[in-house]
């Protein structure tokens, strides 16, 4: 993974709504993530401890409209090891937006 | 004003800002003088700014007719690493301008970044973009 990691100590930001993050990591507890309306990521979750990570951010991005995962999903399932890892992932989402 | 809209409302694959051809919307200024005169002081017409070692030439005297307006800005990395960075002073100028602007940035998108690019132009301690909407990062794999 890159060693790029965007977080509050990389950018002070307070009215930032749309964010896409590349192949980068995010500092998933930074609080500028709950003004946020769309968010696209790809390439950032790896780990099924990272997808832990981010499912427990997800709920606080109250404001969150758009969720594009890119290709993370379809990322995860290419790894063998990590096949049950899409399941997991798909599954948890799934549910989180499922009324 | 009417120039402005001409850009705006004009096919993009000739006259649009952001549209395929890059340069198109600066031959406005070369019409005549009249035309010049208005385009250079129209603010908006200089707010989307794309920098890259192909067009970085054209940075600073953006920003600078872009006067105080909120930018749109575009960085490609591509050929600009901690390597090369020194043949291309003019970028260094820009960049550095441009993180004197950051304030004012509305959408900022970085492609091809790698490490040492994005260390270098957002070097710690924080940099402050209170008017920033939208970002986006694309690193380079």
């Amino acid at each position: 993974m890159n060693s790029i990691v965007l977080s509050e100590n990389t950018l002070n930001v307070s009215a930032l709504r749309r964010l896409t993050l590349i192949a980068s990591e995010l500092d998933w507890t930074s609080s500028f993530l709950r003004g946020l309306t769309h968010l696209k990521i790809g390439g950032c979750i790896s780990e099924p401890s990272d997808a832990r990570i981010f499912l427990r951010a997800l709920p606080e991005i109250t404001l969150l409209e758009s969720l594009d995962l890119d290709d993370t999903i379809e990322f995860a399932s290419a790894v063998p090891s990590h096949q049950y890892f899409r399941t997991f992932l798909f599954g948890a989402i799934w549910s989180l937006f499922d009324p | 004003m009417y120039i402005k809209d001409a850009v705006t409302l004009g096919p993009k694959e000739k006259y649009g800002i952001n549209g395929a051809s890059r340069h198109a919307w600066i031959k406005l200024t070369q019409v005549f003088r009249l035309w010049r005169d208005i385009a250079i002081c129209a603010p908006n017409l200089w707010s989307g700014i794309r920098i890259s070692k192909r067009n970085y030439k054209w940075a600073n005297a953006m920003l600078q007719r872009s006067q105080h307006t909120f930018l749109n800005v575009h960085v490609n990395f591509v050929g600009f690493t901690r390597r090369t960075r020194g043949k291309y002073k003019d970028i260094d100028t820009a960049l550095s301008i441009l993180e004197a602007n950051l304030g004012r940035c509305k959408a900022l998108s970085l492609y091809n970044v790698r490490s040492a690019g994005f260390g270098e132009f957002f070097p710690p301690p924080n940099h402050y973009a209170p008017q920033l909407h939208t970002f986006r990062i694309f690193v380079a794999i």
